[in-house]
């Protein structure tokens, strides 16, 4: 188990046993300290745009952004938490959040020729009855939002799964 | 010794007169005091008479309903390498009288595993080239190709290929085998640039240094400078690796640094990516207790035909993801029609998808499964595809260290009315599905909203 930086803690790391890196799922990484906000906002995007600006100019970054149909979510750091809800506050936009989250990312090198992760990812989560609170995908992770409490659960299905 | 690998594409040899242009380099390189080894692509482009998509046609119309065996395709798709690295040698031998000599993947001691047709490198035993360059050879060694150490039919030694950026993937490994000093990749633009000058004209800038993780990044998203693969062999093995033009003085974009290796506060915009022919599902469920296990479903289905899926998301009632556009009759003949049981909190119900909610056929299906079970209750699950998509996006060192990137993303898009179907981002990038009608625009804007144009990409930014 390795730390990279402060919040992200790699509890599978990708092995380089070989001269080219193995195919498929090789490690799992875990981001804490994180907080889910989902904004009402209508689908206009000029709406939408007043939200990210608002903000922005407070300086508040955003990560894992999702846009619904009737609403926005976002992933922020925990350190930010009251400088963005005062910024929404005075929005008048109605905000749920749900502190104390995880970040689960399952690595990959090319996730984009790995059919089946996400199925394998769903199965796993759906087998032990944890609610996904937001998924992300990039070409080297699967990233899924799940609550602390469900975290050390999640990764140990996620292991078993994949065989880490 | 001071050896470099450089890497001539097919274009750099589809004619004698580039030929020419390539070998300038190599002898140049040996003139320097370096110890070149030399990686060439099959000559052309698709469609040209030796390039690997016209040799794999010769074979697949002897007859179409007979599959042609992966081992022996790939004995065929080597061929195109084998012509250029004999006519590459020859010409760096015509122009300086350097003595040359032109290797297989085999003969150049590249092992890989039996996978035909996307073979992995277990390993590279250099002692064929290292013999080479001692007699002051220069080695030209066929890209794309390898051999197994095992096989169970013929033993080892079969020809193999290595699938996608195949011979960026040989120029990386070799470097990597011999820890050369540089890792030269040789293309038909001047390096690893701010957009594709194709969209943006020459608004598109060449980017000096990036690191590994950037132009993997970009390259993962539509740019088709470098493939990823060879990058991840570079940055695990150390190599720096130079995009150039062969017939250009411009020194190119140099990577040689890995974004850990820098300040945590830095970062870069570093350019605008478009990947079009993209399809956008949503998947409506009227239950929101019921989305888990049938996101489940659909996921276990995707998984089993081979599609892999993007911009994965879900809401209260709906599920969303992207495929590229060829699986696209795939994953509707899997899902329209196909019925999902539920049975959550001791309810059971039975999903009924389809993608013509009003069609003749899906109000027969939907009567038919009413008679077979009055008891159970039938939900319609209306899956909504958008089929031209394209995804744009911004790459970006560092995305989540800088506050507004999407603010000023939005920003101009709302400026220029484009639509953004949703949105997705990832350690170093921000990428937006759109209309694929609005794809040239959307790159345009983007570049010129983040300055690229203006010379943005090439230096990095503190917080």
């Amino acid at each position: 188990m390795s730390r990279r930086g402060e919040r992200v803690t790699t509890i599978v790391e990708p092995k380089q046993e070989e001269f080219e890196r193995k195919r498929g799922v090789t490690g799992i990484s875990v981001e804490e300290g994180l907080v889910h906000v989902e904004v009402q906002v209508p689908p206009n995007l000029k709406e939408r745009l007043n939200v990210f600006k608002a903000l922005a100019e407070a300086g508040v970054s955003l990560f894992l952004i999702k846009f619904h149909p009737d609403s926005i979510h976002f992933l922020i750091r925990r350190e930010v938490l009251s400088k963005a809800q005062k910024v929404l506050q005075n929005l008048n936009r109605p905000t749920k959040v749900t502190r104390d989250c995880v970040l689960i990312s399952v690595l990959s090198s090319a996730m984009r020729d790995l059919p089946g992760v996400m199925a394998r990812i769903a199965e796993a989560l759906y087998e032990q009855g944890i609610e996904l609170l937001e998924t992300g995908d990039s070409h080297d992770s699967v990233m899924i939002l799940v609550r602390r409490s469900d975290a050390e659960k999640v990764v140990n299905a996620l292991r078993q799964k994949f065989g880490l | 010794m001071r050896v470099t690998v450089q890497k001539f594409g097919g274009t750099s040899v589809a004619t004698k007169e580039k030929l020419f242009i390539a070998a300038q380099r190599v002898v140049r390189a040996k003139r320097e005091g370096y110890a070149p080894v030399v990686v060439v692509s099959a000559p052309g482009r698709k469609g040209d008479p030796y390039a690997t998509d016209t040799l794999i046609s010769l074979a697949k119309d002897i007859d179409p309903q007979v599959p042609v065996e992966p081992r022996e395709l790939d004995l065929l798709m080597t061929c195109g390498e084998i012509i250029s690295i004999v006519l590459m040698a020859q010409a760096v031998k015509a122009m300086s009288g350097y003595k040359t000599i032109a290797l297989t993947g085999g003969q150049a001691g590249i092992y890989t595993d039996s996978n035909f047709g996307n073979a992995r490198i277990i390993r590279i035993d250099p002692t064929p080239i290292w013999e080479a360059l001692k007699n002051d050879y220069i080695p030209v060694v066929a890209g794309f190709q390898g051999v197994t150490e095992h096989f169970k039919l013929g033993g080892h030694g079969q020809i193999t290929t290595l699938g996608r950026g195949g011979s960026d993937t040989t120029a990386g490994a070799l470097a990597a085998a011999l820890k050369a000093e540089a890792c030269e990749i040789y293309t038909d633009v001047e390096g690893v640039m701010t957009a594709d000058p194709r969209i943006v004209g020459n608004k598109a800038r060449v980017l000096p240094s990036v690191t590994y993780e950037e132009v993997s990044e970009m390259a993962h998203l539509g740019a088709k400078v470098v493939h990823p693969r060879c990058v991840e062999i570079a940055m695990d093995h150390r190599i720096p690796v130079w995009v150039r033009k062969p017939d250009s003085e411009n020194p190119g974009t140099v990577i040689k640094e890995r974004a850990s290796d820098l300040p945590e506060k830095m970062f870069r915009f570093t350019g605008v990516t478009h990947l079009p022919y993209v399809a956008h599902l949503k998947v409506h469920v009227k239950h929101q207790d019921d989305l888990p296990e049938i996101e489940t479903e659909i996921y276990r289905l995707l998984g089993e035909a081979g599609i892999v899926t993007y911009f994965v998301g879900k809401s209260k009632n709906l599920f969303e993801f992207a495929v590229v556009r060829d699986n696209l009759e795939k994953v509707q003949n899997l899902l329209d029609g196909l019925t999902i049981p539920v049975s959550v909190n001791r309810h059971s119900r039975l999903y009924l998808l389809t993608m013509s909610p009003n069609s003749v056929a899906h109000r027969e299906r939907r009567r038919m499964l009413e008679q077979i079970q009055p008891k159970l209750e039938i939900e319609d699950a209306p899956v909504e595809v958008a089929t031209n998509c394209a995804i744009v996006s911004l790459v970006v060192l560092n995305t989540r260290e800088v506050p507004g990137i999407m603010a000023r993303i939005l920003e101009a898009v709302v400026d220029a009315n484009i639509s953004i179907l949703q949105v997705a981002d990832a350690q170093h990038s921000v990428s937006c599905l759109v209309l694929e009608e609005d794809m040239v625009r959307a790159v345009n804007i983007l570049h010129d909203k983040f300055e690229l144009h203006l010379g943005v990409g090439e230096k990095l930014q503190t917080l």
